[in-house]
């Protein structure tokens, strides 16, 4: 048996997929479809694999290996802005594949903070109170035809009181 | 009156379900954490800091997911509480591995069961740290994850 996690604009959290062995990248792409009950637009849905830039890295797959960390959007790019301490904005493009770790590193060096530095700080969505987890992709927070989203760098929490 | 039995096992197949999510094992698969053991009403949980180092968490899940857990730092093989020079500490690592709150048998953290107690600022303050039932112990362990990665932690 070989797991594989999935993310997707179409399910509320990480999903673990179970798969036989031998399982082949058709295999692979209708159990993604069938968790998110994609079926009915497959051919709308993309198949990424986490922080792969290339939109056709399952077909380039020599094998599904165990851990393969996936996500499945129908957008192919989400404009990222970024927020920090009143200096002007910075925007970014990303596939929905990004983890919110690798986001924020792009924002941490769009505003020259130091990775030492960047790790008392956190992304939160801009207008809510929600910090999502590193290993969240960012096309879990974006849903079509919504293609923005808007993050401050917070300082993390010191729980002092 | 005295919860049944009915309860605590759906108790514990909360928790189980939550161990046994996609977001659980992700994390695990990452090296973010590992479950140690289960026995009700704990959960041992080994959360690993920005140098790869572990510390092993004794949850008190009794009441999940309605109640929040109560966490401490624990030493599984001697099954007893970890002694406070052995906690993670730096900087604000120290202000929620604290071991002089409550004896150290819970972390200063808001979504610990005993620590949230008296602390109504923290659902304005740090509403994201506000125990979050339908996340489950992920809450907590996501939130310790993220402070033992902080840049004040001191090497062992």
């Amino acid at each position: 048996m070989t797991q594989v996690f999935l993310q997707s604009e179409l399910l509320n959290d990480i999903e673990v997929l179970d798969l036989h062995e031998g399982a082949t990248k058709h295999d692979l792409r209708q159990a993604c479809l069938e968790r998110v009950g994609g079926h009915h637009h497959a051919e709308a849905l993309i198949l990424f694999i986490e922080d792969d830039d290339n939109e056709n890295a399952i077909e380039e797959l020599e094998a599904i290996v165990d851990g393969l960390r996936l996500h499945l959007h129908s957008l192919k790019a989400i404009t990222v802005t970024a927020r920090y301490a009143g200096r002007p904005e910075q925007h970014h493009t990303f596939r929905p594949n990004a983890t919110i770790a690798r986001v924020k590193r792009w924002a941490a060096h769009a505003f020259n903070i130091t990775p030492a530095d960047a790790a008392e700080l956190m992304l939160q969505v801009a207008g809510t109170d929600i910090r999502p987890d590193g290993d969240v992709h960012l096309g879990s927070l974006v849903k079509a035809p919504q293609h923005q989203v808007c993050f401050d760098l917070v300082p993390a929490p010191r729980v002092n009181g | 009156m005295a919860k049944g039995s009915g309860h605590v096992n759906q108790e514990l197949q909360a928790l189980e379900a939550h161990l046994a999510s996609g977001r659980f094992k992700a994390g695990v698969a990452r090296g973010r954490w590992q479950l140690v053991s289960v026995t009700w009403p704990y959960a041992f949980v080994k959360v690993f800091d920005r140098q790869g180092r572990p510390t092993c968490i004794r949850f008190d899940c009794a009441g999940y997911p309605a109640r929040p857990p109560q966490g401490t730092p624990w030493d599984h093989e001697k099954q007893q509480q970890l002694p406070p020079h052995l906690w993670p500490s730096g900087g604000r690592v120290s202000q929620v591995f604290n071991p002089n709150w409550q004896g150290g048998a819970a972390l200063y953290i808001p979504c610990d069961r005993v620590s949230i107690e008296g602390h109504a600022n923290w659902y304005t303050e740090l509403p994201h740290l506000i125990w979050d039932a339908t996340r489950g112990l992920l809450h907590y362990i996501e939130a310790l994850h993220e402070v033992l990665q902080s840049r004040d932690l001191q090497p062992a």
